[in-house]
């Protein structure tokens, strides 16, 4: 479901499957939760090859938010194609999630901080 | 884009189906129905209103089907969901029949510091559904958001989205009503 890419600034996790749903929900939410706990807590999720999330999986990485800034780490978004970006700002996850176009700007962000 | 007359399509969707293509199957029918003048935006929400009640159906009924009726109307579209599941529980409140004491008042289902989403009680056996946004203020924590947004997302989405149980079939009825003479 997800790959990594360990950068300077942060872990990049290329997120790879294209319908983020309710049945991959608490799998994706237990590997980012494995990730932090081993460290890598500033993530970059890059979301530009998902087509499709619904509400379940959005909850999910809500939660994954939650555990990381717990852990004193952050989670950045990027690459929502329009129908993603849409349900974020509906929902208001804009406000909670800092989103980013692609993951240059998502690790310049860490580097700058 | 305003629909002539109207019309309705029903479905039975087994709930352990693949849910886009059942969504996609809806989308397409009401385009063709009405002519291709459906909107990206209906579209949109329409897809996300379906996968919510779909999402909903599964965690609360109690059989392996959900029946829809998608009404494309002069100047709307309805689209009902029918299960014969367990009925909503009002927080604080319980099952249908709600108390006559709580008719017409406004009941907190869930909120966290973005939104709130709440039932306007209409009668013994009917909710309606309310979303509001709230401040999230800079120094708001993360920590107490909620992880749950189906219903936020249906209310948001729509222009109306209301529940009635009907006891003598004892069946939930969840009907979402979207403008579609404002696109």
């Amino acid at each position: 479901m997800i790959t990594t890419t360990k950068e300077a600034e942060a872990t990049v996790v290329n997120v790879t499957i294209r319908e983020a749903k309710f049945d991959k929900a608490d799998h994706f939410h237990s590997e980012l939760v494995q990730l932090i706990d081993r460290g890598e807590k500033n993530l970059v999720l890059d979301f530009s090859q998902v087509t499709y999330m619904d509400s379940s999986f959005l909850g999910a990485l809500v939660s994954s938010l939650k555990y990381a800034l717990a852990k004193k780490g952050e989670i950045l978004v990027v690459g929502l194609n329009k129908d993603i970006d849409n349900l974020f700002r509906l929902i208001r996850m804009d406000k909670v999630f800092k989103i980013f176009p692609r993951v240059p700007e998502a690790l310049h962000f860490f580097h700058e901080r | 884009m305003s629909a002539e007359k109207t019309i309705s399509r029903k479905y039975t969707y087994h709930l352990n189906a693949p849910l886009l293509p059942f969504t996609d199957q809806v989308t397409s029918d009401l385009n063709e129905l009405a002519s291709g003048a459906i909107s990206a935006e209906i579209v949109f929400n329409l897809r996300h209103i379906l996968a919510e009640l779909i999402g909903n159906a599964r965690k609360h009924a109690q059989e392996p089907v959900a029946e829809f009726e998608v009404t494309l109307a002069p100047g709307y579209l309805l689209i009902q969901r029918l299960d014969h599941g367990k009925p909503f529980e009002l927080p604080g409140h319980g099952c249908p029949p709600y108390a006559e004491d709580i008719h017409q008042q406004v009941v907190s289902i869930y909120s966290d510091s973005l939104s709130q989403v709440s039932a306007k009680v209409l009668d013994a056996h009917t909710l309606l559904f309310v979303s509001e946004d709230l401040d999230l203020t800079p120094d708001d924590e993360a920590s107490c958001l909620l992880e749950h947004f189906g219903l936020l997302l249906i209310s948001k989405s729509a222009e109306n989205f209301w529940y009635k149980y009907d006891p003598e079939q004892e069946a939930n009825r969840f009907f979402v009503q979207l403008s579609i003479g404002r696109y």
